[in-house]
Formats: C-alpha cells, structure tokens, sequence
C-alpha cells in the first residue's frame, strides 16, 4: 500500500496543504521550509498507531504538546486536521480515507482530545466510523475521545490494514558515527532508531536466509559506488558475540584486507542503511538527506538505487526523500510528478506539485535540479557573503 | 501592456546581475520567473538545444561573454546558432561583461577608487576585460577593494572571495547603463534587442 494524498491543516508550518503522492516522493525546499516536519506528519501517525508505547496521548506528549503542533497561523480555527488516502498500487483508484482532527480540551488540564476521526473504505463508498458525530458512546462518556481507535485492536478490526500500515512506518536518518562508535557512546538509543544505532541488532534479526540474499542485492548495486569491495557479510564476533558486518576491500596488494563496518567510509554506510530499509518493510519509509557524506557522482546514482532496490525488493516500499541535493536532483529519470517542493510564504509553507511550466520544461529537457532547485534557493543567498559584522 | 515572464540563463552571478539591470532600464515589462545558472559559457553552448525547445514553453534571454571567439557571428556559427527560434534571445557581452561595467568609466572609477582616466576608453578591445578590472581594483585607494576583488598575490585563483558579490552590488546601484552603452557597441545592441524582444507574437 501506499499513500496518494496528504491533506494537512494547523500542523506545524502548515496552515493549509494538499498534495498527490507517488512510490517515491522527494521534497525539497529552503532551510527551515518545513521538510522535516513533513515528514514528521507520517512518524506522528506511527507513534499513534504502533502497537507498543504507541498511542495518540504519547504522540502528541513527545511532540511537546499540541501548542507545539499547532500552527502559529492558525487563529480562528485551533483544530489540526491529517487526511490520507491510501491506494494498493500507485496510479490505481485510493481504497482507504483516514482523517485524525484534534484540538485542546479547551478547560482544565487541556489535555488533546480527538474532535474528529473518520475512516472511510473507498471501495465500498462505507464509512466504517466517524466520531465523536456518530457516535452514543463517545457523547455519553468525554474520556474515550483522549484516544483514537487507530491505536486500539478492538475498534481497529474493519481497518487493520490501515492501522498496520502506519505503525510500520519507518523513519532513517542514520548517522554513521553512531553506529561506529556505539560501545564508547553507550547503551543509550531512541525509540524507533531513527538514527540506526540499533542497524546491526536489526540485520542479525532476520533468517539466514533472507540476510544472505539482502546483502546479496545490496553488494551488487553497492559496487557502482564502491567498486573494490567484495563479500559483504554479516559476522557476529567470535568472543563477544556482537553483530557486525564485514567486506573484503581489494587493493593493490594480493591478499585483500578484511574490514568491519566500523571501518567503512561514513557514505558506504549510509547507504547500507539506506538500502538494507528499503528491502526490509513493506510500509513507508522516510529519509532525510541521503546525499549526506557522499561524493557527488556517487549522489547522482541514489535515484537509480532506489529505483532498482524498490524493484528487487520483495515488497515495494513507498519512500519519501528530503534533499537538498543538486546532483540528485539532475537525474533525468526523476518524473517530475515525484517532486513536492516546499515554499514559505508569511501565511505558512505551500507544498506544491510540478506545475504545468516545469513539466513542459522537463520534457524540453531540463532537469529536476535545473526547473525546480533555483525555486527553492533563499533570495539573498547570492548577498550572503556580503554581511558586515 | 502585460508583463512577460521570462527564464534567464547566465554564465555567472555577475552575468545574472548584469541581465537584471538592463531588464529594469529596459522600455519592458519582463518579469524573470526562472534562472539557470550554466557554469560557463561551454555549459551554456551545450544546453542550447534545451533552450530552443523550452521557449517555447518560457521565452529566453541568454547571456554569454565572447571570450576566445574572434566576433560574435563566429560564435553564433560554433554554437549553431545562427537560427534561433524568436522567443530564444541570445546576446553576447564582447568580450565579457566586465567590459560592459567597464563602459560606464565614471561609475567604476567611482566604485574602485582609481582616477577616470586610468579606465580603458574602448572596453570592448580588451582582450582579457576581467583582468583589466582586478588589476585596476589592486591598484584602488581603498585597500579593501583590492582584497575583496583581487585574489592573493601569489594565488592563481581568478578572482577575490568577494568580486562577483561585490560588483553585483556594484551592477545593481551605481552601474549607468546609459552611460555605458554610449561606448560598448555590444551593450546597446542588447538593450534594442531586449526593447523590441516578444513584441510581436
């Protein structure tokens, strides 16, 4: 399944958004336009729907309460809103609608209430539940509103699918130091690893089996941008009995040198995680800036390793991409209506589709980078070097 | 009139500051909706064929220095140019847009802090008009100048940190096209070129 519409209100930045989506969707914009908070939209949903230490009240709690969420803008109107369509395959007709609207309680602890929840099964036309409107046991009893029945296996039966769907939701933002230098850094990890600290727990986890072939895959498209490594595989340590992955790195001498992954460049790294992610779940996965600690002609092929992942991997993951990456964005095989560009203006952020303009450019020949990025460059950063301290 | 909106392609950020001045002096109403900024005049030469095909979607104004060419129709012939779709405007700053700010001999000597007559009275026969303006800018009277514009005695870099920023400053507040287009034959072109760009549909 995948997500083909996200509709916004009052979240964070912003005040007012729609947009279609597809199995890739890169996002780009300025610093500080909101990309991240975009993002967080779809981690917000995971955080409601996981099965544990999930739930709508903890959501919003890490999150830092509901004035944080809430658009500065929003004034008269405090309600935020997320609507999502979800379709079986891209380019096919959304089966499912979910919308998740809530406020403060408006008195005493001000705790965040849900003021709407609506799931509809699009196939059917049946809307399996809308509350509180419609709903006896919600009127007669305020407390069931501080929950969503997303988070509950009782009342999430008809829509399991969906609930599923966004608890599997993946966030990586890995960072390589983390996982290099996890003994001396200590036990310490974030719910959820965004930040792959957990990265080889993960890879040991899984069958034999299934590892072998990932890192099978993995090494192959790997060889584009690291072409003298060979047998990547996974090792746990003789004596500590700790997961680690391990390559033969061939140089000029005869007997290629065995390295460890806390060896490995940053970037190698990086994209290990990238792509293990990729043919791992069968739900969303998010990524922030890829591009991060890569060479740029390494940069250029992080479209077509998506790509090729995306296909060999059992399930095909929907991902969605923050980058600020010019040489990413000038491969010309990114189809336009893959890119959502962020725009701030003084009434929030617009998210917006490749209009009709960029299309025809595209097609004339200009790449992604070319039609949308100088879109998304600040005014002033040409007078940048010009400040006067 | 409406305004007409137009894709910009430059060799650099100066080249860029230089096409937005002469589209405010110009007798027009064209609003730059797009920028593409190639690298180099070799980058703008290969992406020509894009621009032939995309004004028709966005009318183009495309700026190039001479550089090496020995004129303008001998540039236009390497860069199969010589016809060009009416919504694709190429002009060509002879030898390079520096020439150009150098054509306005007040404002520069002004800006740099060098006498008048040190400024070359034909600018357009310099050979090399971007070092003429960092030798000129060595020799200002206010240090600054020089470090900002000139590189380092001794570094081979082109230019100082700050020369394009600074002569786009320069560009957009002090640069008098009138002025300048009275001695730098390829400017007034451009300027007539540009007045009568998209008039007649």
């Amino acid at each position: 399944m995948l997500i083909t519409r996200l509709k916004l209100k009052n979240w964070r930045n912003f005040k007012k958004m729609e947009v279609n989506l597809r199995e890739r969707v890169y996002v780009i914009g300025p610093n500080a336009s909101g990309k991240s908070n975009l993002l967080d939209v779809l981690r917000f949903l995971r955080d409601v729907a996981k099965p544990e230490g999930g739930g709508f009240q903890k959501a919003v709690k890490d999150r830092g309460g509901i004035t944080k969420l809430r658009c500065l803008l929003a004034r008269k109107d405090p309600e935020i809103c997320i609507e999502i369509e979800l379709a079986e395959r891209v380019d096919t007709d959304p089966i499912w609608r979910y919308t998740l609207a809530f406020k403060n309680e408006g008195k005493g602890s001000q705790r965040p209430l849900v003021s709407q929840e609506k799931v509809e099964d699009l196939r059917t036309g049946k809307v399996l539940l809308n509350r509180p409107d419609n709903n006896k046991e919600d009127k007669s009893d305020p407390e069931r509103l501080t929950q969503t029945h997303l988070e509950q296996i009782n009342t999430n039966r008809e829509f399991r699918e969906v609930a599923d769907f966004f608890a599997s939701v993946t966030y990586l933002h890995l960072v390589p130091q983390l996982l290099k230098h996890a003994e001396v850094l200590g036990g310490y990890r974030m719910e959820d690893d965004p930040f792959g600290q957990a990265f080889l727990e993960r890879i040991a986890k899984t069958t034999e089996k299934t590892r072998g072939a990932r890192l099978t895959k993995i090494e192959k498209v790997l060889q584009v941008c690291v072409p003298n490594m060979r047998k990547l595989e996974f090792k746990r340590d003789d004596i500590t009995n700790k997961p680690h992955l391990q390559a033969l790195y061939e140089h000029w001498r005869p007997d290629a040198g065995l390295q460890r992954e806390d060896q490995f460049s940053d970037g190698t790294l990086r994209l290990l995680g990238i792509m293990w992610s990729l043919l791992e779940g069968n739900s969303l996965l998010l990524l922030e800036e890829p591009e991060l600690s890569l060479n740029e002609d390494i940069v250029r092929q992080i479209h077509k390793m998506i790509w090729q992942m995306q296909r060999h991997a059992k399930y095909r993951r929907q991902i969605f991409i923050t980058t600020h990456s010019e040489a990413l964005l000038q491969d010309k095989s990114i189809d336009p209506r893959e890119v959502i560009r962020l725009e701030p203006t003084k009434d929030g952020t617009n998210a917006l589709e490749s209009s009709e303009e960029d299309k025809a450019l595209i097609a004339a020949g200009y790449s992604i980078a070319e039609t949308l990025l100088p879109k998304v460059k600040p005014a002033q950063v040409d007078q940048l070097s010009l400040f006067e301290p | 009139m409406t305004a007409c909106n137009l894709l910009v392609a430059v060799e650099d950020p100066l080249s860029l500051a230089a096409t937005r001045k002469l589209i405010r002096v110009s007798e027009r109403e064209f609003v730059i909706t797009r920028i593409m900024e190639a690298g180099g005049n070799t980058q703008l030469k290969a992406n020509l064929s894009k621009f032939k095909a995309a004004s028709y979607t966005l009318p183009h104004l495309v700026l190039t220095d001479l550089d090496s060419y020995p004129c303008p129709l001998a540039l236009l012939e390497n860069w199969d140019a010589t016809m060009l779709p009416p919504q694709l405007l190429l002009r060509i700053a002879v030898r390079e847009v520096e020439a150009w700010l150098l054509a306005d001999r007040e404002g520069i000597a002004d800006f740099l802090s060098v006498a008048k007559i040190k400024i070359p009275q034909n600018p357009e026969a310099e050979p090399d008009p971007k070092r003429t303006l960092i030798n000129l800018a060595r020799k200002s009277r206010r240090r600054r100048i020089a470090i900002e514009l000139a590189p380092e005695a001794g570094s081979s870099a082109r230019i100082g940190p700050l020369y394009n920023a600074r002569l786009a400053e320069f560009v957009e507040n002090a640069w008098n096209v009138e002025r300048a287009r009275t001695v730098a034959p390829s400017l007034d072109r451009a300027l007539l070129r540009l007045n009568s760009f998209m008039l007649n549909p």
